[in-house]
C-alpha cells in the first residue's frame, strides 16, 4: 500500500473507531438509538476489517458475524502473545499490564482513548457504590475516598489502578486534595500501599478521622491482598469507619500464597471496620476488559435499588458488558442455570477484542452472574505437561 | 543385599514377559490390545505403535548395564505409575526390581492395564497394591504430574528416598543446513507427536527452526501435511473433554496471534517471532523461527525432557551443554529413549532422602 493510502485507511480507522466510541458512550449514558447486539455486532465488523487477528480468528471459526454468539470469543491468553488491537501502536494512549505471574509474559491491553474506560468505570462504579441521587448533579458525593492500592506509575501500566485514581477524583470533594487546606487529604495520603512498608495503617486511621471531622463516610477501595494484609496489622484491634462507609473489594490471589474466601473476607473486614458486611461491595473486572461487574449490596445505590434481594455474591454488568456462560469446547451458550465459562461482550473494547473467553467458571441467576473460581485447564494427566503449569511458574 | 546377578535376572525376567505381551500372536498381547482400547483410549493403531516401536523389549547390553549401575539397591521399592504413556509402566517397574527384591506397584486408576499383565505374567517380581506405605530406607518411584507428586511427597515418612518424575514436554530443534530433508524432517517429528496422541512427557510440544521465519514455514507447511497424511493411518483417539477445551482455547489463540495451519484433527501454530507456546496434547505443534535456539528454550529449561534435533554436531553440543538434563534424540526417536535408566533426567530424578537436610542420594554412576 502506497504512504497516502495507508495514511486514507488510517483516518477511516480513527473516524470510525472514534463513531463508535461515542455510540458507546450514548449508550451507556441511556441512549437506545442502537440496541446492544448492534453495537457489538458494529464494533466486530470494524475489527474484522482492522485487525488482522481477528481477521484470522473470523475465519477460523467461520464466523458470519450476524448474531452477538457468532462473534468469535478471544481466549484471554492472546493478550499475552500479541497485541490485541484495531489499530497501530504508534496510536496508543495507555498500555494497561496484567498482574501475578512470573515466568510468563504478562498480558498487554492497549487504549487508543481513554475517556471510554474512564466514563464506563465512572458510571459503573457511582451505580454500585454510591448512594442514586434523585436527580443529576455535577459533583453528587461527599466521600473521603482511599485506595489501598499503590500510588499509579507515570504512565500508568495498571487499568485498576487507573481507575481507582480516577475514582479519587471524581468521588469525593476537590477541596479535599488542597495541599494547603487544614484537614486536608492530599492526593499522596489517598494510596495506602507502598513496595517497602505495605499497608499504610496510620494513614487509613488519619483518613478516617479526615472523613469524621467533616461529616463524610470514607470509601475504601481495596484489593482482596491489601485488605488481608489490613487485618494482619490490626490484629484483634478494630478501626471504625464512619457510617455509612463503603469498602470496594476487587481482585484475587493471583500469584499470592494466601487465599480467603469471598465470603470470610467479607465478614472479617466488616468485624474489623465495624461495618455491616454488605458494605464490602466486590467488584469483578480484569485487565482484558474495559467494563466492569459489582455486586448490588449497597441498598441506597442505584444497583442496590434494582436488583435489590439479589442472594450475596451476585454480581451484576453494565448495559453496555453482557457475560454469558459457555461450553468450554463448542463456545456456544450453556443451558439456563448451567455453569460454563465466561464469555464477555465488551461494548467498551473497541479497539481491542469486543468478545473475550477466560477461564473463569460462571453461572448466571437472578439476572446477575456467580463467580465459581478458575476452569482447571486439562487436567494435568500424568507427566504431560499442561499449559496452565507454565502460567503458574 | 542382593547379588548383582539376581537383580538382573529380575529384569530380564520382566522383560521376557513384555516380550510375550508385545507379540500379538500370543493369548497374553492379543488380551492386552484389547483391555488397552478400553483404558488407553488410543485407537488399535496407537497402541499397536506404541507396543512395536516404544516398549523396551530388547534393550542392549549396554542400555542394561547402565540401568543396572545408576538404580540404587533398596530394602524395598515402591512404584506409583501414571496413566498418558502406558508403555511408561515397564521402565518404572524395571527400576523397581532392579532396586529390590520386594518391589509394590500402585498402577494407575486410568490406566492399569499394562502392570496388570505384566504382573499376570510375572507374579514374583512385583505385587499390585491400592496403597503404597513406604518406611524409612525405602525408595519411591512417582509418576505423575506435579501437584500429584508434590503430595505423594508430603505423605511418605521421614527417611523414605523419594524419586520424583513429573510433568515435562519434548522439544524440536531443527537447524536449516544444506541438504537436509525436510519432508523426512517433517514425517519424523509427525511421528514423535502421533505416539501416545501427544501425551507423554517425550512428546514433542514446539519446534524451534534456527534460520528465518522462511525456513520455519517451510516446516511447519510440512508438518501439518505430515500429520494429516500419518492421521490416515494413525488416526486420533479418544479426547476427553477438557482436552478438547484445550484444544479449542489453543486454536482460537494461535488463529488470533499467529498463523494456524490446519493438520487435520490437530494443528500447527507458526510464529512470526521466535515467541513460543505450548499446545495441548493431541495433535498440536508450535513452529517458530528462531535465531538463539538456547535462549529461545531457557524459560522452559526446567520443563523439558526431551529434544529432538536435526542439527549440526556443534549446535548438538552446545544444546547438550545448556540441557544436561534432557534427554537428547534423533527426530522420529524421542519417543523411544533406551532401558538405561529413567526416562526423566530431571533434578531430582534420582531421588532425595526425605526429612534429612533433603541432600541428594548419591547414584552409583553419575550422568
Amino acid at each position: 500500500m502506497r504512504g497516502k493510502d495507508v495514511g486514507v485507511t488510517l483516518t477511516r480507522l480513527i473516524e470510525t473507531s472514534d463513531q463508535l466510541h461515542e455510540h458507546v458512550q450514548r449508550f451507556a449514558e441511556g441512549a437506545r438509538d442502537d440496541t446492544f447486539e448492534q453495537l457489538a455486532l458494529r464494533i466486530a465488523r470494524f475489527q474484522e476489517r482492522y485487525s488482522e487477528g481477528f481477521r484470522r480468528l473470523v475465519k477460523a471459526r467461520a464466523a458470519k458475524l450476524e448474531s452477538v454468539d457468532d462473534i468469535p470469543a478471544l481466549p484471554v491468553d492472546a493478550f499475552r502473545l500479541t497485541r490485541v488491537a484495531a489499530y497501530p501502536p504508534e496510536l496508543d494512549r495507555v498500555r494497561f499490564v496484567t498482574s501475578g505471574t512470573t515466568q510468563a509474559d504478562p498480558g498487554i491491553h492497549v487504549m487508543r482513548r481513554t475517556d471510554t474506560y474512564e466514563q464506563l468505570s465512572l458510571r459503573s462504579g457511582r451505580d454500585a457504590l454510591l448512594p442514586a441521587q434523585q436527580a443529576p448533579v455535577a459533583n453528587p458525593t461527599s466521600f473521603v475516598v482511599v485506595a489501598l492500592a499503590p500510588s499509579p506509575s507515570d504512565p500508568p501500566s495498571s487499568s485498576l489502578g487507573y481507575m481507582l485514581a480516577h475514582f479519587i477524583q471524581t468521588f469525593d470533594d476537590p477541596a479535599l486534595h488542597s495541599q494547603s487546606r487544614a484537614g486536608a487529604l492530599p492526593w499522596q495520603a489517598r494510596w495506602l500501599v507502598s513496595d517497602a512498608a505495605g499497608v499504610d495503617l496510620a494513614g487509613l486511621r488519619h483518613a478516617t478521622e479526615v472523613a469524621a471531622r467533616s461529616g463524610r463516610p470514607v470509601l475504601l477501595l481495596a484489593t482482596a491482598f491489601a485488605l488481608l494484609q489490613l487485618l494482619d496489622r490490626l490484629g484483634v484491634a478494630k478501626l471504625q469507619l464512619p457510617a455509612a462507609s463503603v469498602v470496594m473489594q476487587t481482585g484475587g490471589f493471583k500469584g499470592r500464597t494466601r487465599e480467603v474466601s469471598a465470603e470470610a473476607l467479607c465478614a472479617r473486614v466488616g468485624a474489623a471496620l465495624e461495618l455491616d458486611s454488605a458494605r464490602v461491595v466486590g467488584e469483578y473486572g480484569m485487565t482484558e476488559l474495559t467494563s466492569q461487574l459489582y455486586e448490588p449490596s449497597i441498598a441506597e445505590s442505584s444497583l442496590g435499588r434494582s436488583f435489590a434481594g439479589a442472594p450475596a455474591r451476585v454480581y451484576v454488568e453494565p448495559s453496555w458488558l453482557r457475560v454469558t456462560p459457555v461450553d468450554p469446547v463448542t463456545l456456544m451458550p450453556t443451558p439456563a442455570g448451567e455453569v460454563g465459562i465466561a464469555r464477555f461482550v465488551d461494548l467498551g473494547n473497541i479497539d481491542s477484542a469486543v468478545s473475550i473467553v477466560t477461564q473463569d467458571l460462571v453461572r448466571r441467576v437472578n439476572g446477575g452472574i456467580q463467580l465459581l473460581g478458575r476452569q482447571p485447564g486439562a487436567p494435568a494427566r500424568g507427566c504431560s505437561l499442561a499449559m496452565e503449569a507454565l502460567l503458574r511458574d | 543385599m542382593t547379588e548383582p546377578c539376581a537383580r538382573e535376572r529380575r529384569l530380564l525376567r520382566l522383560l521376557e514377559a513384555a516380550r510375550q505381551l508385545a507379540n500379538p500372536t500370543t493369548k497374553a498381547g492379543n488380551s492386552l490390545r484389547r483391555r488397552l482400547q478400553e483404558s488407553s483410549g488410543l485407537s488399535p493403531a496407537g497402541i499397536e505403535l506404541g507396543l512395536e516401536r516404544c516398549l523396551e523389549t530388547q534393550p542392549t547390553q549396554q542400555a542394561l548395564a547402565s540401568l543396572l549401575a545408576k538404580v540404587p539397591e533398596a530394602p524395598a521399592s515402591h512404584v506409583l505409575l501414571s496413566a498418558n504413556v502406558f508403555v511408561a509402566a515397564l521402565r518404572a517397574i524395571a527400576i523397581g526390581v532392579v532396586a529390590s527384591p520386594r518391589v509394590l506397584v500402585r498402577a494407575s486408576r486410568r490406566d492399569p492395564v499394562l502392570a496388570e499383565a505384566l504382573h499376570e505374567l510375572a507374579p514374583e517380581l512385583f505385587e499390585l497394591v491400592r496403597d503404597l506405605l513406604p518406611q524409612a530406607g525405602d525408595h519411591v518411584w512417582a509418576y505423575g504430574s506435579d501437584p500429584t507428586l508434590a503430595e505423594v511427597r508430603a505423605s511418605l515418612p521421614t527417611g523414605v528416598h523419594f524419586h520424583a518424575h513429573g510433568s515435562g514436554m519434548g522439544v524440536v530443534v531443527v537447524e536449516a543446513r544444506p541438504g537436509r530433508d525436510v519432508l523426512a524432517e517433517a514425517r519424523a517429528i509427525a511421528l514423535d507427536a502421533a505416539l501416545f496422541d501427544q501425551r507423554g512427557c517425550l512428546s514433542p510440544r514446539m519446534v524451534c527452526v534456527l534460520g528465518s521465519h522462511d525456513r520455519a514455514l517451510e516446516l511447519a507447511q510440512a508438518l501439518a501435511s505430515a500429520l494429516v497424511m500419518l492421521e490416515e493411518k494413525l488416526p486420533l483417539g479418544a479426547q476427553s473433554n477438557e482436552e478438547m477445551a484445550e484444544v479449542r482455547r489453543f486454536r482460537d489463540t494461535a488463529s488470533y496471534a499467529f498463523e494456524l495451519l490446519e493438520a487435520g484433527s490437530g494443528g500447527v501454530s507458526l510464529s512470526q517471532s521466535p515467541q513460543l507456546l505450548l499446545p495441548p496434547p493431541g495433535r498440536n505443534l508450535h513452529v517458530a523461527g528462531v535465531g538463539d535456539v538456547i535462549q529461545a528454550l531457557k524459560p522452559f529449561e526446567r520443563h523439558v525432557t526431551c529434544i529432538g534435533q536435526s542439527a549440526s554436531e556443534a549446535l548438538r553440543a552446545r544444546l547438550a551443554l545448556a540441557f544436561p538434563h534432557a534427554r537428547h534424540a534423533e527426530l522420529g526417536k524421542m519417543q523411544s529413549p533406551p532401558l538405561d535408566g529413567p526416562v526423566d533426567w530431571r533434578p531430582p530424578a534420582y531421588g532425595e532422602l526425605l526429612g534429612s537436610n533433603l541432600f541428594p542420594i548419591r547414584n552409583r554412576a553419575s550422568l
